[in-house]
């Protein structure tokens, strides 16, 4: 089931959590529950690129400097394709 | 064999009082804790200010580490004496207890110290003297782990005097009590609340004495390792992890992502982060199999020293899921530390910490260690 979902991971490490990977997560928290049921969320503790948090990974394509728009717009032109 | 004792406390105020006559005091020092239980004469708040005064200065004295006996002289010469009934207007039991196992007891007028091991009583050679002109019985014995150690003040033994019992509950009664309902297998609070239940039950709900009840088990020291921060050399990583997951321990815990990742590296134990965001500002806690608690780094171990600075001022300790939380409680609960240090940096942080006031890892590292010791607690450190 988790395969047909698109996966989602944060950076929760220090440098992203300071950047604002908590935003993120406030973002993901607030879906709706259709939409949530189609992510496959997971927290990472680091993704080793701590100079350009907060990291998220879509899929198999890593973002650097996430916001919450930038995150939307990624998911909506997945979800929707 | 080192032993720490778990310590519960309980009291009844005498019925339409607003405070309690009878005062306990724990004093923790780096290798011995002492139990101070003080009843003065009469009841409420002239019995409270007595009894309060003789803690104080039993506190005071001690923490300038004089003996139990210079202690108890000091305060005999100093309680005034009842002008009436021509007796010292508080008593007072004084319990040292060693780490090393060994204890000191001075009792004046107080109910005589119960000791139960192997669910039986038993019984302690005590030696009667006179210290500062008052007449003391002193006992030297040693304590095991699982011991249960019971103080009372004389409202408990003396629980409902001429109502339910003519004489009151009496010491056999209690020690009846205690060991028909298995206390010994409970904990130290759980033993003292039910004992004081039972004192209030025995006085019908309306106490006619101040009662106090303190109970004191002993166990093994429970032993916390953390490691935090990969060492500076990578190929110390193998022998760090090593070290870390060898020592045997009460709670193993890893403060950092890159520590749980090369910790999760070298054990090949997966790390799976939890999607709980209990404080948003504490990272997330993980989980690696065999690990108690596995934490975020800087943001977490900072957090948890202003919890427990924030304790050390007399407040209570935040009770809560989050990471810095239960790694506070954690700390406060252990009675040796060792901290596994690596002193790798990560550049990225730098910056950061210093816009944001952070302490990099050796400085709040530092300052845990001196808030750890100032509570009395055995701590070490290594640095990789």
């Amino acid at each position: 089931m988790n395969d047909q979902k698109l996966k989602i991971e944060v950076c929760v490490g220090t440098s992203c959590h300071l950047m604002g990977s908590n935003l993120i997560i406030e973002y993901l928290e607030r879906l709706s529950e259709k939409v949530k049921a189609q992510l496959d969320i997971k927290y990472i503790s680091c993704m080793n690129n701590c100079s350009q948090g907060p990291q998220v990974k879509v899929g198999d394509c890593q973002l650097a400097n996430a916001t919450p728009e930038l995150l939307n717009d990624r998911i909506e032109r997945i979800l929707l394709q | 064999m080192k032993i720490r004792v778990d310590i519960g406390i309980a009291s009844l105020s005498k019925k339409e009082e607003e405070v309690c006559g009878d005062t306990s005091r724990i004093i923790e020092g780096k290798d011995s804790v002492t139990i101070i239980l003080s009843d003065g004469l009469g009841s409420g708040i002239k019995a409270s200010i007595l009894s309060i005064l003789s803690t104080q200065i039993a506190a005071g004295l001690l923490k300038r580490k004089l003996g139990l006996e210079q202690v108890f002289a000091t305060i005999a010469d100093t309680l005034p004496i009842c002008k009436v009934r021509d007796i010292a207007y508080s008593t007072l039991s004084i319990l040292k207890i060693n780490y090393d196992g060994t204890a000191h007891l001075i009792e004046y007028d107080n109910p005589a110290l119960i000791l139960v091991r192997d669910n039986q009583l038993l019984k302690i050679n005590k030696q009667q003297r006179m210290i500062a002109g008052k007449e003391v019985f002193e006992s030297f014995f040693r304590i095991d782990v699982d011991d249960l150690l019971i103080l009372v003040s004389d409202g408990v033994i003396n629980a409902g005097v001429g109502g339910l019992f003519k004489l009151g509950l009496g010491r056999e009664r209690l020690l009846e009590n205690i060991f028909k309902r298995d206390l010994n297998s409970e904990s130290a609070q759980a033993v003292t609340d039910k004992i004081i239940a039972l004192t209030d039950a025995c006085y019908l709900g309306k106490a006619g004495d101040d009662s106090t009840s303190i109970a004191i088990k002993g166990r093994i020291p429970r032993k916390v390792v953390l490691l935090t921060g990969p060492p500076a050399d990578q190929k110390l990583d193998k022998i760090v992890v090593e070290n870390f997951t060898g020592i045997q321990s009460w709670k193993k815990i890893v403060c950092g992502g890159a520590t749980g990742n090369m910790l999760s590296r070298q054990t090949g134990r997966e790390i799976e982060i939890s999607l709980e965001y209990t404080d948003p500002s504490v990272p997330p806690v993980a989980s690696i199999a065999g690990i108690d608690l596995v934490t975020e780094g800087i943001l977490t171990l900072n957090k948890a020293l202003e919890r427990l600075q924030h304790y050390m001022e007399g407040n209570g300790l935040k009770k809560a899921d989050d990471g810095a939380s239960q790694l506070a409680q954690n700390l406060y609960l252990a009675d040796e530390i060792t901290f596994l240090m690596g002193t790798s940096t990560n550049p990225a942080h730098k910056e950061m910490m210093e816009s944001l006031q952070l302490k990099p890892r050796p400085v709040v590292v530092g300052h845990l260690v001196n808030v750890l010791r100032d509570m009395g607690k055995e701590v070490n450190i290594e640095t990789y």
